[in-house]
């Protein structure tokens, strides 16, 4: 409801709730302000921002006054100007005039509302904050001396990050902000997500990265993209000579409004690094693995060369290329095309088929899209009920972690179910820990009792569900006593959580490879479509399934078509009338009429002798792909191996020809993030030597295989992906200068969509899917006890190409490390730190435990990043027979101690 | 020390260093830490609070705590002399524990008790009207 509001005598409109700060601001009313944050709860410290307001008896703090009625507020009075002006002496008098060598000059708050009241010198002379610094390393600078106690990086770390790991101590004039007994940060369960520094209004918390590095306005500030997970958050990157000092989070309009988590804000160094790849290398010695530098000319001719020979002797499906969901949209669109157009195979796919081809799979069936339905800010703005699956969001997605935990802190009731007690159970309304790949169990269970206590949403079924009484019928022979045997989840413990879920107003159901990563994962999937069928919790604001994407750009990926079934948008290869569209767009005599080979099957095929030439762009399936020494032995016995990247990975090593690359911050582009959001990557600095973006070299490649790709620049290809690809018809580069859209966006007037299937589905109606409860592949037994299930930590990236590159980051968590339970540990004689040697069927691996009480009994995690104990070496590569995702999350192993 | 009850409960951060100081006469900063990871408290919330009382002390004390009032009625009916005689035969001496671990002594401003002026607290008696000797024969009877 509107309110009027007179703010300095001029008429303002304002909703009830709403406080005079906000209202201020909106309107571009200057009311200074050193402890208000507009994403924080109001907390009223610093009181610069008192006003007055007509009736009340003194000046009140306009960043926690609500407006529930019409007033009149003054902000520049006499009175209140002086009084400003005294409590800036007041905190400057306690904080060292050093603003010609501070850091933050330029930048600091205090600095300039000193500016702008005229304090030349602070009016009061008394005891100071000592000169001290607290314990930060390796990212943070806690310079005490000008802390003002505002407060905001205590807040921040509660509200947001949920890392609890600082707070106000002791008394009096002696306050300080503490850490858990005064200790470092990094033994306090910071995770650097570095928004306390954000939020630092002058230049007690600052970067280590850039000290001594320049001021404020020495830098050029490009707006662009996180290169890391699937959030896409939106980053402001300061440069200097061509080097990137810092990252700072943008605020508005941005996915992650104003926040960032540690590999977002610290994780760059690796762009400046030494070992990235700057000429395109030519394997002179085969067993020693030696390269030597070529020119462009001669990388590019040899591929033309190898390519031709290949596709003679064997035809053109003995090639094929693995994309990339790091690389742009526009570059994995060529990368397709180059392998449809130009060698005429459907031998394409990436690394989606190891994260979320199960969703796309499952959810293309039952609904007809396979992506997120809703945006991450209905998440934190509109559900009522989040149910958390399978995924450890605050590891691996960690600003959407921030908005689940805004979403519960507004009264939204969590339900986590994961075997592994992850940091997001805490604040969980309801826990429930269910054994290894029993989810189909577990969730039909919870469909049983939806249809038994009559949850169902009855309207939504008969308007937008096709096959409910053949599901019913299905549903009859159920048991819940046997779901209660096998996921160890009790039938009253059940109840709550359909209940919950089924009558909250809008519920969401979240997953990642928790879910997707068995060999019944299109099945996991298939059942929670199920769920949100039956209650028709989908097609609402805040109400829908929500799988979370893992890289940057894995959704643009698939969308782009980097798939051995999909034309870009979705556009199914064996669909005749779809072919004869890109044949004639892209002037090619014919393409390739049948599907392509998955991933996992590409290494089979290898081994079988079917495919021997291999085009890796940006991928490093020597520690990402399920076991390892398969992979390996199938790569040596390509003919020929290209891999462009970044860097020399375990990879490239093997590769006949490497091409240097340049990375996101290097080029122009767009990235879709995980809630289908298209945004605008911008060139921040220049590649080293030669390297350069991907779409280049896959332009230059076609000329030399003498087709004429007249691209003059990236946006040339977004135009094409304009014309060819109807969800991204209206996302033109054009629009995207200014903002960031939600496919499907079908012209240019359309202005993107936030939430999936409102009114109805793609395929129509919905359909349930009857599923069967499988086992897992491979279950522990005597000889191998353990399960073995794998996932991801916070401070590292995948292969570790980037963040193992990033000093700060290899500090962190640089060395691999498996968690046990303290009870196995116990039961084993085992150390926390001690070394151990976890075996499997494939293989074994040397590796330091760690004692953990998240990790259930009889259970080893180990996450998969590192290299040199890579836990692929131990996993099986048996696939999901639909989405051909091997089980990277169920596996037996043995330990033994070492 | 049994902490089940606390499991569940909210704003119990006071009540809990209070238990502790109650049975170990001063908060031991590892078992502090210990019951911090059993309980999910986040160690900088707790330090937060203990560093905000006076009551709390993460250093062993003494035996007896010794508080010896200096505050103006105190201080003008002769509380120097008390604390005199008890540095002298003693050894005490303020915010310190006496090498055989029986003694503390805190000076404080004011125990509320200005009508026994001059007065000390040994753990939680109040002993008034003192003078040197009387505070002497006090220390003498403790165990």
């Amino acid at each position: 409801m509107s309110i009027k509001v007179f703010i300095d005598n001029t008429e303002y409109d304002a909703e009830i709730g709403q406080t005079i700060l906000e209202v201020a601001r909106k309107h571009l009313i200057e009311i200074p302000a050193l402890c208000w944050q507009p994403q924080l709860l109001p907390y009223g410290a610093c009181r610069l921002c008192i006003v007055e307001v007509k009736g009340e008896r003194r000046p009140v703090t306009s960043c926690s006054y609500q407006i529930v009625k019409e007033i009149e507020v003054l902000t520049k009075t006499a009175e209140i100007l002086r009084m400003r002006k005294n409590l800036l002496s007041l905190l400057l008098s306690n904080h060292p005039a050093d603003c010609m060598t501070c850091e933050k000059s330029g930048d600091c708050l205090l600095e300039k509302y000193a500016y702008e009241y005229g304090i030349r010198k602070p009016a009061f002379l008394g005891e100071r904050n000592k000169v001290c610094e607290k314990d930060g390393k390796p990212f943070i600078i806690r310079d005490y001396e000008k802390c003002i106690m505002c407060g905001k990086c205590v807040r921040v770390c509660e509200e947001i990050a949920g890392a609890n790991a600082i707070d106000f101590g002791w008394r009096g004039f002696g306050v300080q902000i503490v850490s858990g007994f005064d200790g470092s940060l990094k033994d306090n369960g910071c995770f650097f997500c570095g928004n306390c520094i954000e939020v630092c209004p002058v230049g007690a918390l600052r970067e280590i990265s850039a000290e001594k590095k320049g001021r404020t306005w020495e830098f050029r500030k490009i707006n662009t993209i996180c290169p890391y997970c699937g959030v896409g958050c939106g980053i402001q990157v300061s440069v200097k000579d061509n080097s990137i000092v810092k990252i700072n989070a943008l605020p508005d309009g941005s996915v992650n409004k104003g926040w960032l988590c540690v590999k977002g804000k610290f994780g760059f160094e690796y762009v400046k690094s030494p070992d990235r790849l700057k000429k395109p290398l030519l394997k002179k010695d085969k067993k020693a693995g030696k390269f030597m530098e070529i020119s462009w000319d001669e990388a590019l001719d040899l591929i033309v060369n190898r390519f031709s020979e290949i596709r003679k002797k064997y035809g053109a499906n003995a090639l094929a290329g693995l994309a990339s969901a790091k690389c742009t949209n526009e570059e994995n669109y060529l990368f397709q095309k180059f392998f449809r157009q130009i060698i005429r195979t459907n031998n394409i796919d990436h690394c989606a088929r190891l994260c979320h081809a199960p969703s796309v799979a499952a959810l293309s069936q039952t609904l007809g899209s396979g992506a997120m339905t809703n945006s991450l800010d209905e998440i934190e703005n509109c559900s009522d009920c989040i149910v958390l699956i399978g995924s450890n969001v605050s590891e691996t997605q960690p600003v959407t972690s921030y908005k689940i935990r805004k979403a519960v802190s507004r009264g939204a009731k969590l339900i986590v179910i994961d075997p592994q007690e992850i940091e997001m159970a805490k604040i969980a309304e309801i826990y429930i820990q269910p054994w290894f790949g029993s989810d189909v169990m577990l969730l039909n269970a919870l469909a049983k009792i939806i249809l038994q206590e009559n949850l169902i949403n009855k309207e939504f079924i008969e308007q937008r569900v096709e096959n409910f009484e053949e599901y019913q019928n299905w549903m009859n022979n159920f048991s819940l006593l046997e779901a209660e045997k096998i996921t160890g989840i009790s039938v009253e413990m059940m109840k709550r959580v359909a209940k919950i879920y089924a009558t909250s107003k809008a519920s969401i159901i979240i997953w990642a490879m928790g879910i997707t990563q068995h060999i019944t994962g299109t099945d996991n999937v298939f059942a929670l479509s199920n769920l949100a069928l039956l209650t028709g919790q989908i097609g609402r604001p805040g109400a829908g399934l929500a799988p979370l994407r893992g890289q940057n750009n894995v959704q643009g990926a698939c969308d782009m078509g980097a798939l051995p079934d999909f034309f870009p948008g979705y556009q199914k290869v064996e669909n005749p009338e779809i072919r004869e569209k890109f044949k004639n767009f892209w002037n090619a005599a014919c393409l390739a009429e049948k599907n392509g080979l998955t991933v996992v099957e590409i290494f089979s095929s290898i081994h079988q002798g079917q495919i021997k030439g291999l085009y890796i762009m940006g991928e490093n399936p020597l520690v990402s792909d399920p076991d390892i020494s398969y992979v390996q032995e199938a790569i040596k016995k390509l003919e020929f191996l290209v891999v462009q990247d970044i860097f020399l990975t375990q990879t490239a090593k093997y590769a006949d020809l490497i091409l240097p690359s340049a990375c996101s911050f290097e080029k122009e582009g767009t990235f879709t993030n995980t809630e289908r959001m298209v945004q605008k990557v911008n060139r921040c600095v220049e590649p080293p030597q030669d390297a350069k973006p991907d779409w280049e070299i896959l332009k230059n490649l076609a000329k030399r295989f003498g087709f004429d790709w007249d691209y003059h620049s990236i946006w040339d290809i977004t135009r094409e992906i304009n014309k060819l690809v109807p969800i991204y018809a209206g996302i033109t580069p054009e629009r995207l200068l200014y903002a960031s859209l939600q496919w499907p966006c079908s012209d240019e007037k359309h202005s993107g969509t936030s939430t999936l299937h409102i009114g109805k589905f793609p395929a129509g109606k919905g359909k349930l899917k009857c599923v069967e409860y499988r086992y897992p592949y491979e279950l522990p037994d005597e000889k191998y006890p353990f399960i073995l299930t794998t996932g991801r930590v916070l401070t590292e990236y995948h292969t570790r190409t980037m963040t193992a590159r990033v000093d700060g980051l290899d500090q962190l968590s640089g060395e691999p490390f498996c968690l046990m339970n303290e009870n196995d540990l116990k039961k084993m004689k085992l150390k926390h730190g001690s070394k151990i040697k976890v075996i499997s069927r494939r293989g074994e691996i040397e590796i330091k435990v760690k004692k953990s009480r998240s990790v259930p009994e009889k259970t080893v995690f180990i996450p998969f990043h590192y290299a040199e104990a890579a836990a692929n070496i131990l996993t099986h590569h048996n696939l999901d027979p639909v989405a051909k995702i091997p089980e990277y999350k169920i596996c037996a192993v043995r330990i033994e101690k070492l | 020390m049994k902490i089940d009850k606390y499991k569940n409960k909210k704003g119990y951060y006071l009540e809990l260093l209070q238990d502790i100081q109650g049975r170990k006469n001063y908060i031991p900063v590892s078992l502090l830490k210990k019951i911090c990871k059993q309980l999910d408290i986040p160690e900088s919330k707790i330090f937060g609070v203990l560093t905000f009382y006076s009551q709390f002390t993460t250093e062993k004390r003494g035996k007896y705590l010794v508080k010896l009032c200096d505050g103006t009625a105190c201080h003008v009916k002769g509380a120097r002399e008390v604390k005199r005689i008890l540095e002298r035969k003693y050894g005490l001496t303020n915010g310190k524990t006496t090498a055989d671990g029986r003694f503390t002594l805190q000076e404080v401003a004011c125990l509320g008790s200005c009508f026994l002026a001059p007065v000390m607290m040994i753990n939680q008696r109040y002993f008034g009207n003192l003078t040197p000797e009387k505070a002497l024969s006090i220390f003498k009877n403790l165990k």
